[in-house]
């Protein structure tokens, strides 16, 4: 329907509409919480840096058309930004500490699979927490957000080659990590 | 193809070697059957992003809440006219300075109370128009 692309209700949203934000913001908010909450590592702050996120698209709605950007880059303006806010937030002096996060269900058939699963779930977590923020991101925006290195590279303000390199020395990092788990 | 190799491969293009290109997965793959290191290296990269998958976060997400705080908040600096409207504005200043001119054209030399007036009128109230 092309009254419910994001190109059509941002258009509307330029001309003050309210329901039509509300609806890019169901359709874009989880996406974009979830994003935030890997890279900060807690759920609270990474409301936050959502909320930001839809306040600054709010107001700065009305000037993309002026701006001659396409309201098609909508999803990835909102991921840029939304990443941003969260690297900022992880490179203030004070932060929170990565919050434990409830273990997901271990489909692993008996509790020894289950408690090894649980430990290198664990092991995951710390390296992801001591990852630089933007190597966190680069993750963040590959795996759990399913991004291209040229949306990822533009998500992050930077060129794919830059990006690439920030997802090469994750993997690298979360991989040691795991293999050190093993010895 | 070494271990070196491999891992870097690993490293690279992630823990699936479908993904890879052809060519360096043909080269890679007779080295998983006689090295243990490059076996290993590809089993945690497995591992890593198996876990990744996992442990998406997935949170509840109020977006009624979120987007009534963010109209609520923003309403300070969104323009207070709506782009239509700003282009009216600006075309209705295009007439009245056109307007000015004529006048100004057109007014006898001794008539200067009124060119100033006009001239004010356009500086936005005349503190600085010498």
């Amino acid at each position: 329907m092309v009254g419910d692309t994001d190109d059509a209700l941002v258009l509307q949203v330029a001309r003050g509409d309210r329901l039509a934000f509300a609806r890019l913001v169901e359709r874009h908010g989880a996406r974009l919480t979830a994003l935030a909450v890997r890279i900060v590592g807690n759920r609270a702050v990474a409301e936050e840096i959502v909320q930001e996120t839809f306040t600054r698209a709010w107001v700065a709605a009305p000037n993309w058309q002026h701006k001659g950007e396409t309201a098609r880059a909508f999803a990835a303006w909102l991921s840029r930004v939304a990443t941003n806010l969260a690297i900022d937030q992880v490179r203030k002096p004070r932060n929170l500490p990565i919050e434990d996060a409830p273990e997901p269900v271990d489909p692993a058939t008996d509790a020894v699979d289950a408690l090894i699963a649980g430990e290198k779930l664990a092991r995951l977590r710390v390296a992801l927490a001591g990852l630089p923020p933007r190597q966190r991101a680069a993750i963040a925006l590959t795996y759990d957000q399913g991004l291209s290195n040229i949306e990822g590279a533009a998500a992050l303000e930077t060129s794919v080659g830059a990006f690439e390199l920030l997802l090469v020395r994750a993997r690298r990092a979360l991989r040691v990590a795991m293999t050190e788990d093993e010895a | 193809m070494t271990d070196e190799e491999f891992i870097s491969l690993l490293d690279e293009w992630g823990g699936d070697p479908a993904r890879w290109p052809v060519h360096l997965r043909l080269d890679a793959m007779p080295l998983l059957e006689h090295s243990a290191r490059a076996r290993a290296g590809l089993k945690a990269m497995q591992d890593v992003e198996r876990l990744l998958a996992r442990s998406a976060p997935a949170p509840a997400f109020d977006s009624a809440a979120i987007a009534a705080r963010a109209t609520r908040h923003g309403q300070a600096g969104r323009p207070i006219m709506s782009p239509a409207l700003r282009k009216v504005s600006f075309a209705a200043l295009g007439a009245l300075a056109l307007a000015a001119g004529i006048l100004v054209g057109m007014t006898p030399p001794g008539d200067t109370a009124i060119i100033g007036s006009v001239q004010m009128a356009l500086n936005g109230g005349g503190n600085d128009v010498q």
